[in-house]
């Protein structure tokens, strides 16, 4: 197994971090894709962020109420070997709509 | 699929909804200074609610639908038929009203006046007194500069609609109130669901404004729903 670390995202429109309200989850959890994981609050909406991948939660790396800057990280999952090496991506809306999800940057 | 409704007057709301066509219809209504998007979509309302046809829109002067600077365009009768309007574009009759704040008010106001077209109310961070009336709390203030928010129209919003409301009634509906026990705006929730002849469910530690992400309200809200 392999460890696999989400940053918090670009939250959009100039916001720089979110606090946490609440995690859904907690290291052990084994979570689907999209399954509701950690809601956040920033200065201007609370926002829920669904898993990014099916998988097995490892660590948070914020506690409830506490702020977490964009690009930090966030949250880590423990994945398969052979999954370890496939950087994340952000599925495109073909919608104008603006569903925060997580993904690993590409470097 | 996301949409454009015409109101009785004339402006362009736009509307979205998702999930099967003939499931039962919730229409979800945004609080003031809000936005469809920002209420629902991105507090997760769209997956809790899977497997209902969940239609959202903007309200006249917030995001993406058309806004106008008088505040004669934004009265409590012009508000109930735009949501009407948006009821009728997507061919329901009949749908649950799910509102936060002032979305929660126009809610009970709709079902008062079209009680055939309401099936249920649930209502979230319901303020107690009328809604924008005497001074605006600093919060909501500053929601009204966030980005992408229009301050003149919703300052002609917040006019107009203190000019044309009525005093609050319970309606006949089955009525649901979800508050934040730490909501400075939505205060006294004990007295107002009974006022209100409402279910009452309280989130420990939740303000008004990070309520609507709450796992507790979105389970409340689908029990609720579907027990009627």
């Amino acid at each position: 197994m392999a460890d696999k670390t989400f940053p918090l995202p670009d939250l959009g429109e100039g916001l720089i971090d979110a606090t946490v309200i609440e995690w859904l989850v907690k290291p052990g959890d084994r979570l689907e894709r999209n399954d509701p994981m950690v809601e956040v609050e920033t200065t201007k909406s609370a926002l829920e962020i669904p898993s990014p991948l099916s998988g097995i939660v490892k660590t948070l790396h914020a506690a409830d109420g506490e702020t977490i800057e964009v690009g930090k990280p966030f949250v880590t999952f423990e994945v398969p070997d052979e999954e370890a090496g496939i950087v994340g991506t952000v599925p495109k809306e073909s919608e104008p709509v603006r569903r925060v999800r997580l993904s690993i940057p590409e470097d | 699929m996301r949409d454009t409704v015409t109101t009785v007057d004339g402006l362009s709301l736009s509307a979205e909804t998702s999930g099967p066509d003939a499931a039962p219809a919730i229409l979800a209504v945004h609080g003031f200074a809000s936005t469809a998007q920002d209420n629902w979509v991105a507090a997760g309302w769209p997956r809790a609610l899977e497997g209902y046809r969940l239609i959202t829109f903007d309200l006249r002067g917030h995001g993406a639908s058309e806004t106008s600077p008088d505040p004669a365009r934004y009265s409590a009768a012009l508000l109930r038929a735009d949501a009407l309007a948006v009821l009728d574009h997507f061919g329901v009759e009949r749908a649950h009203w799910l509102g936060y704040s002032l979305g929660a008010r126009i809610g009970l106001d709709v079902a008062r006046e079209s009680p055939e077209r309401i099936a249920t109310l649930s209502l979230g961070g319901l303020p107690s007194t009328d809604p924008l009336s005497g001074a605006l709390p600093a919060d909501l203030v500053a929601g009204m500069q966030a980005p992408g928010r229009d301050p003149l129209a919703l300052a002609a919003f917040a006019e107009g609609l203190r000019a044309s409301t009525a005093p609050m009634q319970r309606a006949e509906q089955p009525t649901l109130l979800v508050t934040g026990d730490a909501d400075t705006i939505a205060t006294d929730p004990v007295d107002l669901a009974a006022r209100l002849g409402a279910e009452l469910v309280l989130l420990p530690g939740r303000t008004h404004s990070n309520a609507v992400s709450a796992r507790a309200f979105k389970e409340a809200v689908v029990a609720f729903v579907g027990r009627h």
